[in-house]
Parts: C-alpha cells; sequence; structure tokens
C-alpha cells in the first residue's frame, strides 16, 4: 500500500502538500501526492491554458508557478485588466481574449476554467470538442441539465476531468472522514453546516456598465447565489461522511439586508433529507458574521467539527460529582439550573474540549471569496496536472462534484420555490 | 516594630471554624456524589477538592466575621 508523502518530504518535491499518515486505497484520488504518484511525473509538466484569469484563475496561476508539474502555456480573459495582471504573472504565456481561439491552440494539453458559473457548462464541453482535459471550478454547472451534458461530454472525450471541490484534498476533511468511516462517532445522525459573512459580497466596478460582469455572483443569470458559490463545498461533506445522497431538499430564502439590486438571496437555509432518515441542513446569512462557518458531522458517540479539525465525544471523560460541581460553579449556570434531581444535565453545549485529529491545522473563517490556504485547493491543481501527464482520470471527484452541485442547485430551486423537491432517479447519473 | 500576639483563645477559635468549613465541605462532597450519582469512594479519593472547597469557605466567611467583629465594636463603644 503506498503511504502518502510526509509534508517534509513533499515540501521539498513540490513546495506545498499535506501530512496524512492514510492508506492511499481509502482515498485513491490522492494518488498524484503519494510518491509514486510523484515518481510517474518525474521531470514532465502539464502544459495548461488558464481562462478566466480573474481573483481564483488568479489563485490558482500563483500556486501552478510554484509547481514543477505545471507549465502555463495560455491565458484567455475577455476583461484586459484581468488578462493584463495574469499575464504579469506569466509573461511567457500567450494571451486570448476569445476562449476558442485558446482551446485551438495545439500547445495547450489542459485548461482550466475559472469563469462565472454561467461559463462553465458550454467551455468544458467546447474544451472536451477541443481535445482538451479539464479543471473547471465549482459548481459543475449552472443547471442539473448542464451537468448531466458536461458529464455525458466528458464520457465521450476519454479526457480527463476534475472539479474544483478541494475539501477531497483538505487534510483534515481525509482525516477526519477516515475516523467517520471507522465508527469513531457511531452513527452518524445529522449534519449540520453554515456559512455567515457580514459583506454585500460586492466588488468594485470601474464603470457601470461592467456592473453584471464584475458582480456575476449577484445576478441570477449568471449564478444562484449562495447556493452554489457556498453551499455547494459543504454538502459535498455530506455525501462524503455518508456514502450516500439525499433523497429529497427543503428550503427558505430571500433577500433580507442587501436590498442593492441584486437578485440572488443574502440568507438561506435548506434542509436536506437522506434515505435513512438523517437531515443535513446548510445556512447562510450574508448579514451578520457571528457564527463564522461550521461544519459538523454529528454522530450517537461523538461529533467531529471539519473546519476546526476537533472531535468531541458524547461521553466526555468521568468526571467526579465535586469536580462537576466546581465546574458548574465557574461556568456560571448553578444559578439558573435546578440543583437536584437526575435533570442536572441539562440541555446546554457540550463543554467538551474535545481532541485534535491533525496537528498544525489552518483554519479559516470561511470569508475570503478566493480561496484560503492549505485547504486542498494547491493538491487539487497538482493532481490536475499529475492526470493530464498521465491521463488518468482521479477517482471519485467528478462524482462528489457532480452531486454537490445537483444539490446545490435542487436546493436552491427549492428555496425559490419554497417547497419540497426530490432529487429524481434520472438525475442520479453516476 | 511591636510583636504580634496571637492568643490561644484566638487560635482555637480558627481551628473550630476550619474544623466546621471542612465538615461542610465533606457535607458538600456528598451531596454531589447524590446529585450528579457519582461513586461514594469519592469521599476519600477527591479529599483534594474538599480540602479546597474548606478553604474556599473559610476565606469567603472572612469579610462576613469581620463585618461582624465591626458591628460588635461600634455597639460596644455605645454602650459605654
Ligand atoms: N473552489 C473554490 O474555493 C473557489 C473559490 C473562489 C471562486 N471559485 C469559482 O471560480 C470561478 C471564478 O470566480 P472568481 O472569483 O475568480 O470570479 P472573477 O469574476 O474574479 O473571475 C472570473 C473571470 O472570468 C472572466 N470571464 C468572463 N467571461 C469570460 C469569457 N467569455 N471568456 C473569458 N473570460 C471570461 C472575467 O472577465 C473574470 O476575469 C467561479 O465559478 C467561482 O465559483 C471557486
Amino acid at each position: 500500500m503506498d503511504k502518502l508523502l510526509t509534508r517534509k518530504e513533499f515540501l521539498s518535491n513540490l513546495g506545498s502538500m499535506f501530512a496524512v499518515g492514510s492508506a492511499i486505497s481509502l482515498f485513491p484520488w490522492l494518488t498524484s501526492c503519494t510518491e509514486k504518484g510523484q515518481k510517474e511525473i518525474e521531470g514532465q509538466a502539464a502544459k495548461l491554458g488558464i481562462i478566466g484569469t480573474g481573483s481564483r484563475g488568479q489563485f490558482h496561476i500563483a500556486n501552478l508557478l510554484v509547481d514543477k508539474s505545471a507549465r502555463i502555456v495560455a491565458l484567455c480573459d475577455d476583461y484586459e485588466p484581468h488578462l493584463q495582471a495574469a499575464a504579469a504573472m506569466c509573461p511567457d504565456a500567450k494571451l486570448y481574449s476569445d476562449y476558442h481561439k485558446l482551446l485551438d491552440d495545439k500547445d495547450v494539453d489542459g485548461v482550466i476554467i475559472c469563469t462565472p458559473l454561467n461559463l462553465h457548462a458550454p467551455m468544458t464541453i467546447d474544451s472536451f470538442r477541443a481535445g482538451k482535459h479539464v479543471f473547471c471550478e465549482k459548481s459543475m454547472a449552472y443547471s442539473i441539465q448542464d451537468c448531466k451534458d458536461v458529464i455525458a461530454e466528458w464520457q465521450r472525450s476519454g479526457k480527463v476531468f476534475v472539479v474544483g471541490q478541494q475539501r477531497l484534498f483538505d487534510p483534515k476533511y481525509i482525516k477526519a472522514m477516515e475516523l467517520i468511516h471507522s465508527g469513531a462517532i457511531g452513527e452518524v445522525v445529522g449534519i449540520r453546516n453554515y456559512w455567515y459573512r457580514n459583506n454585500d459580497w460586492r466588488r468594485e466596478v470601474p464603470s457601470p456598465e461592467l456592473e453584471r460582469r464584475i458582480n456575476w455572483r449577484l445576478y441570477n443569470e449568471s449564478s444562484r447565489g449562495l447556493m452554489t458559490e457556498l453551499a455547494c463545498h459543504q454538502l459535498q461533506n455530506g455525501s462524503w461522511a455518508m456514502d450516500q445522497y439525499p433523497e429529497c431538499v427543503t428550503g427558505m430564502g430571500s433577500i433580507r439586508f442587501w436590498k442593492d439590486g441584486r437578485e440572488v438571496f443574502d440568507n438561506v437555509a435548506v434542509t436536506y433529507e437522506y434515505p435513512n432518515g438523517v437531515h443535513m441542513t446548510f445556512e447562510s446569512i450574508i448579514s451578520n458574521k457571528h457564527f463564522g462557518m461550521g461544519e459538523f458531522i454529528l454522530g450517537s458517540e461523538g461529533t467531529i467539527d471539519l473546519v476546526k479539525g476537533i472531535m468531541f465525544s458524547e461521553q466526555p471523560a468521568y468526571r467526579s460529582g465535586i469536580e462537576q460541581f466546581l465546574m458548574q460553579i465557574k461556568q456560571g449556570i448553578l444559578s439558573n439550573n435546578a440543583f437536584a434531581g437526575s435533570s442536572w444535565s441539562q440541555e446546554d453545549a457540550s463543554t467538551d474540549p474535545g481532541i485534535r485529529f491533525t496537528d498544525k491545522i489552518i483554519t479559516t473563517d470561511g470569508s475570503s471569496s478566493t480561496g484560503a490556504t492549505n485547504d486542498g485547493s494547491v493538491e487539487l491543481a497538482h493532481a490536475f496536472c499529475h492526470a493530464v501527464i498521465t491521463g488518468q482520470q482521479p477517482d471519485k471527484i467528478v462524482k462528489e462534484a457532480y452531486y454537490a452541485t445537483a444539490l446545490a442547485l435542487l436546493g436552491d430551486q427549492a428555496s425559490h420555490e419554497k417547497s419540497t423537491l426530490y432529487l429524481e432517479e434520472s438525475d442520479r447519473i453516476l | 516594630m511591636k510583636d504580634l500576639v496571637i492568643s490561644g483563645k484566638r487560635v482555637k477559635t480558627e481551628l473550630l471554624i476550619a474544623l466546621c468549613c471542612f465538615v461542610c465541605a465533606v457535607l458538600i462532597n456528598i451531596v454531589c456524589i447524590i446529585v450528579y450519582h457519582s461513586q461514594w469512594h469519592e469521599i476519600f479519593s477527591q479529599i483534594g477538592f474538599t480540602v479546597l472547597v474548606a478553604v474556599i469557605l473559610y476565606v469567603l466567611l472572612l469579610p462576613i466575621r469581620l463585618l461582624v467583629l465591626l458591628c460588635k465594636k461600634i455597639f460596644a463603644k455605645r454602650n459605654k
């Protein structure tokens, strides 16, 4: 069995990697991060074209510039300032304003698509037809039908396909899933996700006619709002932890605070139901950041905080009676608690400090809309390079990405219709 | 500097108060064992926490005792 490289080992090869002692057989899509995977592509580089050189595009460029297995040969953006900013980062790359021209470029082996959501499907399909390997940012596409068209074209093309679900490459999520699947928290009984921010989600617009282009996230024609931009990542946790997909979803959403002409909701609350009765929630409000970002897998014997990499037990370590009494005084809850009978254990949140299951965790408050460091994005882009060079499709990524997007889209539709919607049999294509 | 003289009576009183505090702490431990459904051997095994509670009680009593002493002195002066 191949072991994943330790951080130190991989650092010396690549410049960035994670330390996980897990067996690769459990996480086969991580092949590119193993010693064997590294050897397979030694001395080779994938020739890449970046389509969409806005904030996420530039984030990938910055990471790929230090990855020896990547060579950025072409850049494309139809907004000159973004194209020039990227060109400054890779002066040797050819520049295009029309992505079709980039796709005609025989020098390009694979493309990374970082454009607004509504362009993901047409650009991905065109790329496969042009014989390119594709890494498309999440969410996969604007509608479930678009996703199906993308998958069909990918299967026809025989090319490699990767989607920006970087949690699949984040060490703390990998370790957490290993724990969950080994039964460390008992049976999964609930999944709770939330993502709160307090900002208008707007970008500065140099002139008014560019509003819909630059702030594409805020308009229905190009975005499905909080569901495709934020929920998509968190919903994938549920599927990964449960090894199954929800049956139905119900939800609500509204524009409560940012009444500035935007069309997408500024707050949503959706609930998914799995076939075994487990519920997964996603809540997002972008006018209050008190709770920040949270992702929890609740088990009958414990809880895993995915964001902080901590596992809590339902049965915390034994404490003597007098110790519990002193702790209660310390926490100041004696005053509002009936101090008698077996009901002393009130429904307060657990005070168990939990145990960290990975060392040196870098957490994020989820406030950046570009991406966080050490969240698996670097490794995902590297996995794409490995796949382009070897022609080997990384396992699981497309399936996880398809369902994450489908669930996000269904949740968005449910919250617009304020109804319960089912993931149809015809939508379970992978 | 003047020597500080603590009378035998004062020492006895303080020891008695400390003993009362300790007894109270033991009683609290017993109540906790009952309320929190923990184990009876904690009467002995948790002696450290019991002493801690006794010290807390003793310290908490100090301001009250000082207040009582002050009131007594004021009354005594008035009655003279
Ligand atoms: N995986 C993650 O964590 C993560 C993080 C941030 C963004 N994203 C995704 O990345 C994508 C891009 O987001 P962003 O924040 O970089 O947006 P952005 O607006 O900063 O960049 C999008 C770029 O696409 C360009 N573009 C638009 N139409 C084009 C066309 N027809 N041809 C060529 N270029 C075109 C725009 O000019 C712009 O430069 C989105 O799908 C977003 O959801 C993913």
